[in-house]
């Protein structure tokens, strides 16, 4: 269960990137936080990799989007194992 | 009565002289100095250590004699490998057109202008050389991060010429500017002679001298790897600019004169 | 249930983390692949050469200008002083056009509030108000001038106003290296060049920090490490700075210390009979300070007197006063010892900015004469300077207030004849007193004219005296309410000193104008305009022109030359005047030229020949004295004094101080008796204050700090401390603390283990930010000699702003 802080860089500042910001919003495992200029923080929750990868990719190809820079990742994986055990 | 007196008196002195004590060593404990404080020894983590078996939670030293110390129940026997990727020098590799716009932007964002030094995206403490060679010298990639090789020669003292993000007690300070500074875009492509030529260089081959630190090699920029890696001659097709390289300023390629037809 | 909270925790967490680098993070500044939207796209770029802006290495850029307008630079790979390297300012130095706040348009204050004039009346202003009181005038320049800019000036105010009120802010800068070379030499400026860089063994840094304030030449060094030669870099210092990371060893030293260790080396050269005794007997004399009244000249003493003066400096008594362990002076003066090997020193502003600046400056000239090592390439101590032509336009032009061009003094009543007669004006034009230098100019002009301040009209070129002067509340901040005192400021960006100014100058900078400098190793340096400046910003130089003709129009007699003439009078092919006092004409000619070519001819009295201009044209720049040769050609000079290359030792010497002041031919090693700073700390100011530069950004930082990659990676001012005296006073990382001395206060945010190391006892803060000025703090005691305040050393005290908020009646300060 992957934790990540995302930094999405947009190609112009985030107000004009609405719309793409609503379809975060609207992804369950996507908070977002503060902006500026072109820079939209997130963090992403989300039960497995492969779907923090699908998040990762999705985000990659939204409209505007030009880069994703990690912040912070939580390495947590053993932990979850051990607890189905 | 007497005795009881006594008895009293001396409670109190024991009670003041205990309570004493207390104060005495409350008052001289250093409050935390923040210096070293990292998010691992938050109180919230310190909770959850219980429930996680990689850590190994606190005990006072009372408790450390009979405090098992041993290994985690996620520890084993030998070091899981970190793991490696394997890069294929003869793989075929299609760079498209999107991955090229988008590794452009990238590059253009970390820099003033195209032949400027790239700013170092992150921040860096007391960072010396040796430092910023462990990851940039060969390259590397770990997760989604990928620290990029040096294009150049080893050259000492790095931040002479790359700008680090702010150092850490003052990320959060505004450091904006107003300026109305336009830098020279990175040019698209190399121009060809002829659809199927060999692109000519179109930068300065100065500070470049390793092609393979951004066109290939496992560390490219995507959508900007050569398609043909294992060819390690580039210039043997790839023609430079000797006025980008300012090697020899020509106004016009000195020729002979014409040669003279006498006219009917 | 732990795990949720954990999970909650670490979002918290990863936005916390992301959030930040998104506040950190400037904006982008440049606009990606766009070429359809007019931006540009390579193809119009034109490259021309230029010097840096910066400091005093003299690098050389390649410009990349299209659609007029600078958009690339490159290091110029066919200059010898950078051979195509940058630093991180040079790379980005075509930014510090492009701020948006640029000065466009000139600026009166009527009534308290500034508002826009039109040029004419502006200089009607400035003209009108020396014509009414010539000798109330004062110009305070730089060593940013250009060359042109600074000889035009010189020419105004000393030969046309007879007004000698004229220094530069080089006074605080690099006042004191001059004094030493004149005490040495005779005559000023290194003997050797950045060519000694390549070929020394040993490299000492005396309180100098070169890897973050002259980088260029630093890694021209470390580099030489990387192609496997061995090169010992000795630093000595008040801190640990990027240089010690390099360095073998670090002596710190007590701030003083440098006097002791010099006098301590040349103690063990004698002691241990290992000085060059050949060298000494041929090319030395020994001088000392006369008994009562010490001058820059001094008086000759015998090698007897010298050993007798220097006996008591043992290396235990060194240690005493330095804080270095005596080992560690055995060990330097072991090195000074071995002939074999090839030492050269480097020195900036850690001994200029020293009230025994003059002292410090002839003692580790005299270390290396009495040693030997020097004028063999590699054996050399040299002085680096801090601005672009500190050397080139100050102490060369001669833009001080005791001096002329060329090398000569307004006192002596031949230097004034000759100076007469080059610039055709009437004899006795040329004032005999000296002016005022900085600290007094800036004296009389804040304190109020009713108490004998006789400066009311100050103009201020190319710098920035309301951050770098020292005490600022005294020296510059009383300014403000004296009705009749006048401001006028040229600049390109509001500043700490437009904020006082009664009529601001919007300036050209850089590639907007002509130029010359002259670095540090003697190389003067040519560039043309290569785009226009904005709106109705306008060259210095055409200021202080225009200014000299609208007195010369109402009718001053110091701007007639003998023939009547207009003493900036340009005339073209057919002897028509141009008319270069009006803008739209000023480009009609190369008035720098004009101007250089005049210059030239001051320089061959002081052996400083420069080229005509068009080889400056052709070249990466040449250093003087640069000679022609029977071909025809012009031949430059890279090791002034010895034999081998300069050309004006006399045939069959090895070394000749052709400028000696002792008129033998021989340079002087001095004694100087060890004296302590003139404030340290006390129980109520305990710690010592040092200040200084930091690699990101360039003196008061109104340049870099508009460069967003410059101003992201250094954003703020910051006081540096040591992790004890910071826990001591429980203070934590990042929190704003306040500064305080006897003079004033500065806020600053502290950075534990940061940038540099100081020692117990000791911070340190750049003065690069605008918005914290440090120099509130800082002391006035200047060096009897060159006038230069001490910027590197004073007491001051550290409170917890919380404190003083809780306690607002101990704030309360003169």
């Amino acid at each position: 269960m992957p934790v990540s802080g995302l930094v999405v860089t947009f190609n112009s500042p985030v107000d004009r990137h609405r719309e793409t910001i609503e379809l975060l919003e609207n992804v369950p495992e996507i908070e977002t936080g503060d902006f500026r200029n072109g820079k939209l923080a997130i963090v992403v929750d989300s039960p497995t990799r492969q779907r923090d990868q699908e998040i990762w990719d999705w985000v990659r190809q939204m409209p505007g989007v030009i880069d994703v820079a990690v912040a912070f990742v939580g390495f947590d994986d053993g932990q979850i194992h051990t607890g189905d055990e | 009565m007497n005795k009881r007196i006594t008895t009293i008196f001396l409670s109190l002195v024991i009670a003041v002289a205990a309570i004493g004590y207390f104060v005495g060593i409350g008052d001289g404990v250093p409050l935390p100095d923040g210096f070293h404080d990292s998010p691992l020894v938050d109180h919230e983590l310190k909770h959850a250590a219980s429930g996680d078996a990689k850590l190994i939670e606190a005990v006072s030293y009372a408790e450390i004699a009979d405090a098992e110390m041993g290994p985690t129940e996620s520890w084993q026997l030998t070091a899981k490998t970190l793991p490696t990727q394997t890069y294929d020098l003869f793989a075929e590799i299609k760079p498209s057109e999107e991955e090229k716009l988008a590794s452009s932007q990238t590059r253009s964002s970390r820099r003033a202008y195209n032949g400027a030094p790239p700013i170092i995206p992150h921040a860096i403490e007391n960072t010396t050389d040796a430092a910023c060679y462990s990851c940039h010298s060969n390259g590397m990639k770990m997760g989604s991060l990928k620290a990029s090789v040096m294009s150049h020669q080893f050259l000492a003292n790095c931040t002479q010429c790359h700008a680090p993000m702010a150092p850490p007690p003052f990320q959060n300070v505004d450091a904006r500017v107003s300026t109305t500074f336009v830098g020279l875009p990175a040019p698209k492509a190399g121009k060809r002679a002829f659809p199927g030529a060999p692109p000519t260089i179109p930068h300065s081959q100065w500070m470049r001298e390793n092609c393979l630190a951004c066109h290939g090699g496992g560390n490219g920029w995507a959508g900007m790897e050569s398609t043909h890696p294992w060819r390690s001659n580039c210039t043997q097709c790839h023609a430079p600019s000797a006025s980008l390289d300012q090697a020899i300023v020509s106004e016009t390629i000195p020729m002979l004169p014409p040669l003279e037809v006498a006219k009917e | 249930m732990m795990d949720a909270k954990r999970r909650s925790f670490m979002k918290a967490t990863a936005m916390a983390a992301a959030c930040s680098m998104v506040a950190s993070d400037a904006d982008f500044s440049l606009p990606v692949l766009n070429a359809d939207d007019g931006l540009p796209d390579g193809d119009g770029l034109m490259w021309n050469k230029a010097p840096c802006r910066f400091c005093g290495t003299g690098c050389h850029v390649q410009v990349g200008v299209e659609d007029g307008r600078v958009v690339a630079i490159a290091g110029d790979k066919a200059a010898d002083v950078n051979k195509g390297l940058l630093c991180v300012k040079g790379y980005h130095v075509g930014g510090i056009l492009y701020g948006k706040d640029r000065l466009t348009k000139p600026l009166l204050r009527k009534d308290g509030e500034l508002t826009e004039i039109e040029w004419d009346e502006a200089i009607d202003i400035v003209a009108k108000r020396i014509m009414d009181a010539p000798d109330k005038f004062a110009f305070y320049g730089s060593g940013q001038w250009t060359i042109p800019e600074g000889f035009a000036a010189q020419k105004f105010m000393k030969g046309g106003l007879g007004n000698n009120h004229i220094d530069p802010n080089a006074r605080l800068c690099m006042a004191s290296a001059v004094t030493g070379f004149l005490a040495t030499y005779g005559v000023d400026e290194p003997a050797g060049c950045y060519a000694d860089l390549d070929e020394c063994d040993v490299l000492i840094t005396w309180g100098n920090n070169p890897a973050e304030m002259h980088p260029v030449l630093f890694s021209r060094v470390t580099d030489r490490r990387s192609r496997g030669e061995t090169v010992r870099i000795i630093d000595i210092g008040t801190r640990r700075t990027r240089t010690t990371d390099a360095s073998n060893d670090y002596l710190e030293m007590k701030p003083h210390g440098d006097v002791a260790i010099s006098l301590g080396i040349m103690h063990l050269l004698i002691e241990n009979d290992s000085y060059d005794k050949s060298f000494v007997a041929k090319h030395c004399n020994f001088r000392g300070d006369e008994a009562d009244t010490p001058t820059l000249h001094g008086e000759a003493i015998t090698e007897e007197e010298f050993r007798k003066r220097i006996a008591k400096y043992t290396p235990e008594h060194v240690e005493e006063l330095s804080g270095v362990p005596a080992d560690k002076i055995r060990m330097l003066a072991e090195l000074f010892g071995n002939h074999d090997i090839r030492i050269t020193s480097l020195w900036c502003m850690g001994m200029n900015q020293h009230t025994m600046g003059t002292a410090i400056n002839s003692l580790v000239h005299g270390v290396h004469l009495l040693s030997g090592h020097f004028g063999r390439p590699g054996d050399a101590p040299t002085s680096l300077t801090g601005q672009p032509s500190a050397c080139g336009t100050v102490r060369e032009v001669g833009t001080l207030a005791h001096a002329l061009p060329g090398g000569r003094l307004v006192a002596k009543p031949d230097h004034r004849a000759q100076c007469e007669e080059l610039w055709n004006v009437r004899e006795g034009s040329i004032n005999p007193m000296p002016g005022y230098h900085t600290v007094k100019m800036f004296e009389q002009f804040t304190k109020p004219t009713s108490e004998g301040g006789d400066i009311n009209t100050l103009f201020v070129q190319v710098t920035n005296p309301g951050q770098t002067l020292p005490n600022l509340n005294t020296l510059f901040n009383d300014k403000e309410g004296l009705e009749d005192k006048f401001l006028i400021v040229s600049e390109v960006y509001p500043t700490a000193t437009t904020r006082l100014a009664d009529l601001i100058l919007p300036a050209a900078l850089w590639v907007e104008k002509n130029g010359m400098f002259g670095n540090s190793e003697r190389r003067t340096q040519q560039w043309f305009k290569m785009v226009d400046p904005p709106g109705e910003a306008r060259d210095d130089c055409w200021m202080t022109i225009a200014i000299a003709h609208r007195l010369f129009e109402l009718g001053h007699e110091g701007m007639k030359n003998k023939d009547g003439e207009f003493i900036f009078a340009v005339k073209d092919d057919s002897g028509e005047e141009i008319p270069v006092w009006e803008f739209e004409h000023y480009y009609d000619t190369n008035v720098d030229k004009h101007l250089f070519e005049e210059y030239r001819a001051f320089t061959t009295m002081k052996h400083k020949n420069l080229a005509p201009y068009e080889e400056y044209v052709a070249a990466r720049g040449l250093r003087w004295p640069v000679v022609e040769q029977p071909d025809g050609s012009w031949r430059e000079t890279k090791f002034r004094f010895s034999g081998f290359d300069d050309p004006f030792v006399a045939e069959g010497q090895e070394f000749e101080f052709y400028h000696s002041s002792s008129n033998d031919g021989r340079a002087q090693i001095w004694f100087h008796e060890y004296a302590p700073p003139p404030e340290k700390p006390d129980a109520e100011y305990p710690f010592w204050l040092c200040t200084g530069r930091v690699l990101e950004h360039w003196h008061t930082g109104t340049m870099t700090r508009r460069v967003s990659q410059l101003s992201r990676a250094m954003p703020t001012s910051y006081v540096e401390m040591h992790a004890e005296d910071a826990r001591a006073a429980n203070i934590r990382q990042g929190e704003t603390v306040v500064i305080e001395s006897r003079r004033g206060v500065c806020e600053l945010p502290v950075w534990i283990d940061g940038r540099g190391r100081p020692p117990r006892g000791t911070i340190f803060v750049p003065f690069f930010d605008e918005t914290k000025l440090i120099n509130n703090c800082t002391l006035e005691a200047h060096d009897p000699f060159s006038k230069q305040p001490d910027y590197k050393k004073c007491a001051v005290k550290v409170v917890k702003k919380s404190a003083v908020q809780a306690a607002p009646d101990e704030m309360v300060h003169s």
